[in-house]
């Protein structure tokens, strides 16, 4: 705050005067040796960053992406430890349904290769057709169902071809039309007052 | 990328050629860190940015380490810098002061220590000069090095300041003040 008892002097001439007693550092230029060192430092520390500018959006994006994936990755390994231990985790109901989907795959589809999963190899040996559900109902026959020799056959087909089970073309049934289903009892069953089961 | 002379610099607006496209275009080109944009902007800025350093370290060798720091501090915060405006030379003198008090800090001391040359000549004009400066604060040595070193107005110094032309006024005004009393000593002498 500006005191009104106190005498300013003015300071007229002083620019002129500052002016002049600074134009020493206006005719100051970099040394030439500091000019090229400078610029090569520059260039040098753009070469790696030449390809990734860390604008704030990447910065955004990155943390956005932590923020997602880090959460994930905990899940995963928990899940993985719970696996692991044998207890009851995510992981074990996948386990669970992994070794019951094939055996329900085959008593739906039973045109693939009996050899696939333990269940159709039961199959072949001729004891039953099995279905999965009531309404699913197996049109082949119990003699229709391959040999228990031609089951191995196919098994070591199926394993030594280099691709695996899953990779093995189905077999055409030995009789019938491929992959023929019906859903409930045939309209001869229906006439006759019969049933599958 | 056609490099203009006062593109970057304190040059205004209306007197850039029509060619020259908006500030934040070649802001966008430095944030990709576009070899041709900051060696462009380096040729132009490097001997301000030098002075500056210059007027508040009052050491060339020190000056010219601070310059190049500026610049390599600038490459490594440019992803955070935001255009509002105000000239890319702004923002590298606003550098330059920060790390010049750094310095400072760091040698516990807040004004350059001048040593005054034996033998009469530029170098002692020289001296005499950063005796000046050392005798005020480090915010009035950037607006008396921008009015009086440079020569700029004060609508520019306010603008590579990012102060009102008021602010710089005042600091303009007690930055005379307090040199008019070693002015009068010298002239007692």
């Amino acid at each position: 705050m500006r005191n009104p008892f106190r005498e300013e002097k003015p300071l007229e001439g002083m620019e002129e005067r500052l002016e002049l007693a600074l134009s020493a550092i206006s005719d100051e230029i970099p040394g030439d040796d500091a000019h090229i060192s400078a610029r090569a430092q520059l260039l040098d520390r753009l070469k790696p960053r030449q390809r990734i500018a860390w604008t704030p959006q990447r910065t955004k994006l990155a943390a956005t992406a932590a923020a997602v994936l880090a959460p994930m990755a905990l899940i995963g390994a928990a899940a993985a430890l719970n696996g692991s231990s044998g207890g009851g985790g995510n992981l074990g109901i996948f386990a669970a349904a992994d070794t019951a989907s094939p055996s329900t795959t085959s008593t739906t589809t039973p045109g693939t290769t009996p050899s696939e999963t333990p269940s159709a190899t039961s199959s072949a040996t001729g004891t039953t057709t099995a279905t999965s559900t009531p309404t699913n109902t197996v049109t082949t026959t119990p003699s229709s169902t391959p040999t228990a020799g031609a089951t191995e056959t196919a098994s070591n087909a199926a394993h030594t071809n280099g691709h695996g089970c899953d990779d093995t073309p189905p077999e055409r049934p030995p009789r019938g039309q491929r992959d023929t289903l019906a859903v409930g009892d045939t309209d001869r069953q229906r006439d006759a007052n019969e049933h599958d089961r | 990328m056609t490099v203009v002379p006062g593109a970057y610099g304190p040059v205004p607006r209306e007197r850039m050629p029509v060619e020259v496209a908006p500030q934040y275009a070649r802001v966008e080109d430095l944030k990709r860190h576009d070899a041709a944009a900051w060696t462009a902007l380096f040729e132009e800025a490097y001997p301000l940015v030098f002075r500056a350093a210059l007027t508040q370290m009052g050491e060339r060798a020190a000056a010219e380490d601070v310059a190049a720091q500026v610049f390599l501090d600038a490459i490594a915060g440019i992803g955070r810098y935001r255009d509002r405006g105000h000239p890319v030379t702004a923002w590298l003198l606003k550098i330059t002061r920060n790390r010049c008090v750094d310095r400072f800090r760091a040698q516990r001391r807040e004004a350059p220590i001048i040593t005054e040359p034996t033998v009469a000549g530029p170098e002692s004009h020289l001296a005499g000069a950063f005796t000046l400066l050392a005798q005020l604060t480090s915010e009035q040595r950037v607006v008396v090095h921008l009015r009086f070193v440079e020569g700029m107005p004060i609508e520019e110094v306010a603008r590579l300041t990012r102060r009102s032309p008021g602010a710089v006024k005042a600091l303009q005004h007690r930055a005379l003040a307090r040199l008019r009393t070693i002015f009068e000593e010298e002239e007692e002498r």
